[in-house]
């Protein structure tokens, strides 16, 4: 691509070449065999010669200079090998991350979903003895931007303490569709709920009352209300549960490990100054994020399908229905994967019509170029499908990217490794949705404040106190 | 539009088309003149001294060119040439008084008026105005020295200089366009 020009600039530049030429002299120009003479010329190539000068007596020093910065080298040298790192595999962070888990660990999450934000800390503390105390805290606030709704915030509090165990709810600022106010919004008595008694129920559970994470409940009687998660948020937010859970749980650490292995896609270990990062992305369904479901126009599937070479696969552990449809990058499309469920298409008839695979390949082979079965990524068997015949015009194949951004959900894990110790310092999980949001995994329990650990804290006179004894 | 005479100096026949990967002696059959001119403005016109150089940068093409990477061969071979001219001034006790030397603010200020003002005659009969632009010139690339001298000092039409480089007229256009921002580029930062 040529500059852009300015022709009166040019022009003058022009215009003074010429007046530069009429007014220089060059040197006159060797004639060709003059050229020859210099190749055909025995000569001997010139050396750098060293010009004899006096030089500055303190130039004697000059070896005594020269030795010491290279014995200066070689130490610089050995320590920097000393000291890096050696290279380390992901199962020994991950390993270190085991270790991490199973003592004193605080968590501090910030999690954000389309309609409402998750924050709070989980600190575990372990003792001497082994003996393992949790506490936490996490609240959940209704973006103030919903237009019907006030700003409904709901605190959670669980103090997992032995006999000294409480759990405390309290719902603030929400609504109902009865109760408009004359600020045409919802408005709803809150409700404040303490459990206290030893070892209950509730604490064993779930550590975030959310038994069935679909949706946030405030209220009373006749005056309540609740928030429902949309499906993805609900599956999110389940195995935000059990991931709380699991930590936790110190018995559960080997399945948690290989919960958090399984959800990473892509696992690899990078070097960060001295140390190592483990990075893992997780873009396909897994331990933490079971199933992408969508439901899709036929147009938008067929120009998924044009895409992406298409995997169908038959999974019945992971994906409760059944099936599930794999769509993998063919070129350079940005996605590196993509993983639907669809429930509106002939193919997903064709597959739940025929579930064991090789009867599914054979209907799906007249209709596309190649048609593999292969190992599944999840021990079931795949259906490879190259070339679906469909065609699609160029808003299909927009649509199909907005629909990819749309839909890849995707976490990422982070785990920061000291490579002189040979251990974590932290682990983030990342969501890497727009709506983002981090929970941050750090050894080692932070003092509470004795306060908060304290029921009395909390509870006010519109306080329902319920005692639960063993 | 009224053209200098042309100079004697001559390219040497170009075969091989222009931005094809050479090999060191290609290139030095290809640019031989254009160094030569680099080392005679830089001895003073010593038609001996240039020879001598010429040779040494032969030898050195010869001798280590083979090793050189394919897109470095430009940059080696006038890496080579300056350093061959260093060498030659460090064996000589002083180099003589009225040899080219560079002054860059003068140059700067040149390169301000290039592309502004027509250069007055009197500012071009000075012999220090003429070396700065003597040293910017032979100091740009070789196919850009090959485009200006062709043209503007030996009156080459485009069209011929396209022939020569195994380009379009229309390029020849182009690259002209750039040679000549390139010289005033050169002047603004002409550094000895």
């Amino acid at each position: 691509m040529s500059a852009p020009k300015n022709p009166s600039r040019d022009q003058m530049l022009d215009e003074n070449l010429q007046r530069i030429a009429r007014s220089i002299s060059l040197p006159a120009a060797p004639p060709p065999e003059r050229i020859h003479a210099w190749k055909n010329a025995a000569i001997e190539p010139w050396t750098d010669v060293r010009v004899p000068q006096k030089r500055h007596r303190l130039f004697r020093l000059w070896p005594l200079f020269t030795g010491a910065a290279a014995a200066a080298g070689i130490v610089l040298a050995v320590f920097v090998i000393l000291a890096s790192p050696r290279p380390v595999s992901a199962e020994t962070i991950f390993n270190s991350l085991r270790a991490v888990l199973s003592g004193p660990v605080s968590i501090t999450l910030d999690i954000g979903f389309e309609g409402v934000t998750l924050s709070g800390r989980i600190v575990k503390d372990v003792d001497a003895s082994g003996a393992s105390r949790s506490y936490s805290e996490i609240h959940a606030v209704l973006k103030s931007d919903n237009p019907e709704w006030s700003d409904l915030e709901s605190v959670t509090v669980v103090n997992e303490a032995g006999e000294q165990s409480w759990m405390f709810s309290r719902g603030s600022g929400g609504a109902t569709p009865e109760e408009r106010g004359p600020d045409g919004r919802y408005h709803v008595t809150p409700i404040e709920l303490c459990y206290i008694g030893r070892l209950p129920e509730f604490v064993r559970a779930k550590a975030l009352h959310l038994n069935v994470p679909s949706e946030l409940a405030f209220g009373r009687n006749d005056s309540f209300v609740s928030y429902e998660f949309d499906a993805i948020d609900q599956r999110y937010l389940c195995s935000l549960m059990e991931l709380t859970e699991d930590i936790a749980d110190s018995q559960n650490l080997d399945d948690l490990i290989e919960r958090v292995k399984s959800a990473a896609g892509d696992v690899r270990v990078e070097a960060v100054g001295r140390d190592w990062r483990l990075r893992a992305s997780a873009y396909q369904p897994s331990a933490l994020f079971p199933e992408l479901d969508l439901s899709l126009p036929d147009a938008d599937l067929a120009s998924i399908l044009d895409h992406f070479t298409l995997e169908i696969e038959v999974i019945r552990s992971v994906a409760p229905r059944g099936m599930s449809i794999y769509l993998k990058p063919s070129g350079d499309e940005p996605l590196r994967k993509l993983h639907i469920a669809v429930n509106t298409l002939d193919l997903f008839k064709l597959a739940h019509d025929f579930p064991v695979a090789e009867e599914f390949a054979e209907k799906v082979r007249p209709l596309a170029r190649e048609v593999t079965i292969v190992p599944g990524s999840h021990g079931g068997t795949a259906v490879r499908i190259k070339g679906y015949d469909w065609k699609l015009n160029t808003s299909q194949r927009d649509r199909l990217r907005q629909i990819g951004t749309e839909i890849v959900r995707g976490i990422e894990l982070l785990i920061d490794y000291d490579g002189q110790s040979g251990s974590v310092r932290w682990a983030e999980f990342r969501n890497l949705t727009p709506a983002g949001g981090t929970i941050r995994l750090q050894p080692g329990a932070i003092q509470l404040d004795p306060a908060v650990l304290d029921p009395k804290h909390w509870i006010t006179d519109a306080t329902e106190i319920t005692e639960i004894y063993e | 539009m009224t053209r200098a005479c042309a100079s004697p100096i001559m390219a040497v026949p170009i075969s091989e088309p222009a931005g094809k990967a050479m090999t060191v002696e290609q290139f030095f059959d290809r640019y031989a003149a254009v160094f030569w001119r680099f080392f005679a403005v830089r001895t003073d016109s010593d038609q001996h001294a240039a020879d001598d150089l010429m040779q040494q940068l032969w030898l050195q093409a010869r001798l280590r060119g083979g090793a050189v990477r394919h897109g470095k061969t430009e940059a080696w071979l006038w890496q080579v040439a300056r350093n061959l001219l260093r060498l030659y001034w460090r064996k000589r006790a002083a180099a003589p008084a009225d040899l080219p030397e560079v002054d860059s603010v003068l140059a700067a200020q040149l390169a301000r008026q290039l592309d502004r003002e027509l250069l007055p005659d009197e500012l071009l009969s000075r012999r220090e105005v003429r070396d700065q632009l003597l040293l910017a010139l032979t100091e740009l690339a070789a196919e850009q020295q090959i485009l200006l001298f062709g043209y503007y000092f030996d009156g080459k039409s485009e069209s011929a200089l396209a022939q020569e480089l195994a380009v379009t007229p229309r390029a020849v256009e182009g690259r002209l366009y750039r040679a000549r921002r390139a010289l005033r580029d050169k002047l603004a930062h002409l550094q000895d």
